[in-house]
């Protein structure tokens, strides 16, 4: 295989290994055909309702002062609620080390970072592991218009970014309450999501899309996002120029959001700012003529997202290797992915004093690298900067990790394992360090602290 | 999670250091010290530091259980601290606090991402510099020694960003497995001048062995202000870090509560660390923007223009301390308020810094207009310390 074949693997993959016969063809992956996310959507909608009615059970006995019962109840509930959690979450980074789709893989993480949400919130919990299949699989190959409202309707996102108690001051509940509107989400889809900073927006504009969006909100005991009339501001609104609304019926105030989106994601400024995360994730800082390229085909194709992954694995092709950092989530992936690992290596179990059910290779890793799991320090997500994904913190944490992997490694030698890991990316610099090593788990620990396994 | 046995280590590191005073004081060109706090998240400062003397606060703010201004005892005849910091009073009587109240940054659009870039390299607008503020400022105030400024977190603060050594003082790991390894990761990083850098930041953090676990994951504030501390006491002189948890869109009183005893707490840890230290210290703690005027219709407020800095340190009793300062309280009545709902800016924030920066280090105001915040216009002399 050509070394050039790695660095496209490493760049749109998760790298290759040579020992699996793995061969990489992103364009093979835009052919896929993918489901439409219905029936996790469905799960997550009793997962939500679930969890509202147990909460409410549990509160209950509160109120009811059942000091003991309450405590028992609580802990039961939480115990559940850490299990599921970490089975989905297992789950979800154990499809990425064994998927055959890898381009398709980087694309999926790009867009759950893009629009991300955190859980920050209790309630976030249960649903979140839903996000990913539920609500960007299925708009994956699809357009951008259809991932945006998905994405902003996702009862995680709602909670998140506090759409769940915004309500519009002059609608009837908001007249009876004396609440009003929460601009959180309306800041960060036009600042983060759609136009982007400068992207020519003013506040006006923030308040009236978060006007725009008051009636939807989350009903938990149906788990899912809905409209209701009562909570939703009457009256025009105007955002960046044209006006939404009047008192119309109930379907044309709800779909108002709908439309609003619909218009923010067909804007230019919208096509610029995909464009420029896009490029700057796959290919890394200094590409700003490959941003444009990407922006053209957005906006030529109406946001159809296939053409536009197309153009990027063209402006991509033959840039060099090393623009980029693997951020944590791609370096532990193709960590797994590159190595042959023990027999029940990637099994939960039972770990620690608490007992919780994790994995040091898979949960555990993420929770000792920098970049924890669904947990973005702000709305904006991971960064894309290879200097902060090269800083003494987060190689550091990488140090901390690799002891971790190489115990769960089924190899004798650190020669097998840079063959398998880097192939012919391995520097000479990098064979020759490991050659001289102290002990063999010290040579393969080498291999992944590498630059070349470290950067893309 | 601080690991408790390697942090013990480091302070027991540090007293042995301060136990050879002629060598430190040979070490720092100064004994003045300053502490610089980024308040992340938009502090609300009219929640903090209330203007009750204003007959627009209680209009603007009318009392309403958790919908409405936290509760406050008087700090002087026209503003109130926030309940949560009453414990700061004596030190705010002993003219070793004070405020600065309606200031930001040129800033005005409301970003918190572009709003902390602003803050923190400087400048007029987001990008207007390539290094942080800090970062030039200990080119020009420091020695040449790493030891001179420290970075109390995990190591990617825009302000202290540049070609100027320093201290970035991070997690604890188990390097156990690495142990020695040394010249091996030497080797392999001595070709990739990024990796090299990052290495040798590590390696020299790791001995002696100084690390917190990240700010942001859990380590208490005592903790990063006990080591800011440790820090100052031996060859530091300036220290940077961030306090966490102030942007308040829902129920504001609940989460400022939190971040305020965070920050009272990091005070009252600094000035206990610093023991006599203290008197030649000088702490400036900001945010990147206030918040609304109003409160939103979660019991919250959203990301507004003025705020509030608050200052700290025993050097104040020299110059400012005890004081809320404002160039010009702009109030609060709806006509006074920035594009009719944010307090309206009186004074760009890095005035201040700037003159403080310029006294502790003695830096011409030239330099600092130059150098530190350029474009900036400097006014009337400051006199904080």
């Amino acid at each position: 295989m050509e070394n050039a074949d790695y660095v496209t693997a490493y760049r749109f993959g998760f790298g290759l290994n040579a020992s699996r016969g793995e061969r990489f063809d992103p364009k093979a992956e835009l052919g896929r055909k993918l489901g439409d996310g219905k029936a996790a959507m469905a799960e997550m909608e009793v997962a939500l309702a679930e969890h509202s009615k147990t909460g409410g059970a549990v509160r209950k006995l509160k109120k009811n002062k059942q000091a003991d019962e309450y405590q028992k109840q609580k802990k039961v509930k939480a115990i559940a609620a850490q299990l599921l959690d970490a089975q989905r979450n297992h789950q979800r980074l154990l499809d990425a080390v064994n998927t055959d789709t890898p381009f398709l893989g980087r694309l999926a993480a790009f867009w759950v970072n893009h629009f991300t949400v955190s859980r920050l919130r209790p309630v976030i919990k249960p649903v979140i592991g839903f996000y990913e299949p539920g609500v960007i699989w299925p708009n994956l190959l699809g357009n951008f218009a259809d991932m945006l409202i998905a994405a902003e309707l996702f009862p995680a996102m709602v909670h998140y970014l506090n759409l769940q108690t915004s309500i519009g001051p002059s609608s009837e509940l908001g007249k009876k309450s004396g609440k009003g509107i929460n601009e959180n989400l309306g800041r960060e889809i036009l600042e983060l999501h759609t136009l982007g900073a400068g992207g020519g927006y003013t506040q006006a504009d923030v308040t009236a899309l978060a006007m725009i969006m008051t009636g939807w909100h989350v009903a938990m005991d149906r788990g899912r996002t809905v409209f209701s009339r009562k909570r939703a501001e009457p009256g025009d609104k105007t955002l960046l120029g044209r006006t939404f609304g009047g008192d119309g019926k109930r379907k044309e105030q709800g779909s108002q959001f709908h439309d609003a989106l619909r218009m923010l994601a067909a804007h230019p400024a919208t096509a610029k700012h995909i464009g420029r995360k896009l490029a700057l994730h796959f290919i890394g800082p200094g590409s700003d003529a490959e941003a444009a390229k990407l922006a053209s085909v957005f906006a030529a194709n109406n946001g159809e997202l296939k053409p536009v992954y197309e153009t990027l694995l063209d402006v991509g092709d033959g840039k060099p290797f090393g623009l980029q950092m693997r951020n944590d989530y791609q370096f532990v992936i193709s960590a797994l992915r590159g190595t042959k690992l023990k027999a029940g290596a990637l099994e939960l179990a039972p770990i620690g004093k608490g007992r919780r059910m994790d994995n040091l290779l898979t949960l555990g890793a993420m929770d000792k690298l920098t970049q924890g799991i669904w947990s973005a320090p702000t709305p904006q997500g991971w960064t894309d900067d290879p200097e902060f994904w090269l800083s003494p913190s987060v190689l550091s944490r990488r140090l901390e990790w690799i002891p971790e992997l190489i115990k769960q490694i089924d190899a004798a030698e650190p020669t097998e394992v840079v063959a398998r890991a880097l192939g012919p990316m391995a520097s000479k610099n990098t064979l020759q360090t490991i050659k001289f090593a102290s002990n063999r788990l010290e040579g393969m620990g080498l291999v992944f602290a590498s630059p070349e396994f470290n950067r893309r | 999670m601080l690991n408790r046995r390697a942090f013990l280590h480091t302070a027991a590191a540090f007293g042995a250091f301060s136990s050879q005073p002629v060598l430190t004081l040979a070490a720092a060109p100064t004994d003045k010290r300053l502490v610089v706090i980024v308040l992340r998240g938009g502090m609300d400062g009219l929640d903090v530091v209330q203007p009750t003397g204003d007959k627009g606060y209680a209009a603007l703010r009318p009392a309403d259980g958790t919908n409405g201004p936290s509760p406050a005892v008087a700090l002087d005849n026209f503003f109130q601290i926030n309940q949560t910091l009453s414990d700061l009073v004596p030190l705010f009587k002993a003219k070793e606090l004070s405020f600065v109240h309606a200031v930001s940054t040129p800033y005005r659009s409301r970003s918190h991402f572009e709003a902390q870039d602003t803050l923190e390299l400087g400048g007029d607008s987001p990008r207007a510099s390539e290094t942080g503020w800090v970062n030039r400022l200990i080119g020009l105030a420091g020695s040449k020694r790493i030891e001179f400024a420290a970075d109390i977190g995990t190591g990617d603060s825009l302000m202290l960003r540049g070609p100027t050594g320093h201290l970035n003082v991070y997690p604890e790991e188990d390097l156990g497995f690495w142990a020695n390894s040394t010249q091996f990761l030497r080797l392999l990083y001595k070709d990739d001048a990024g990796f090299k850098a990052a290495y040798e930041r590590i390696e020299s953090g790791n001995d002696p062995s100084m690390k917190v676990e990240d700010v942001d994951r859990g380590v208490s504030a005592r903790e990063v202000a006990s080591l800011a501390a440790k820090l100052l006491s031996g060859e530091s002189r300036i220290a940077a870090f961030s306090v966490y948890g102030w942007d308040t869109h829902f129920r504001q009183q609940l989460k400022l509560t939190r971040s305020l005893t965070d920050l009272k707490v990091t005070l009252q840890t600094l000035k206990e660390g610093l023991g006599r230290d203290w008197q030649n210290t000088a702490v400036v703690a900001v945010s990147e923007f206030g918040r609304t005027a109003r409160f939103n219709g979660t019991q919250g407020t959203d990301h507004g223009t003025g705020g509030l800095a608050v200052l700290a340190g025993g050097l104040l009793a020299n110059g400012s301390g005890g004081k809320v300062l404002s160039t010009r309280w702009p109030g609060v009545a709806a006509d006074d308020l920035y594009e009719g709902r944010d307090l309206m800016p009186a004074d760009d924030v890095r005035r201040y810094i700037g003159w403080l920066a310029a006294d502790l280090f003695n830096l011409d105001p030239g330099t600092v207009t130059r150098e530190i915040f350029p474009g900036l216009d400097l006014g009337t002399r400051l006199k904080l310390v």
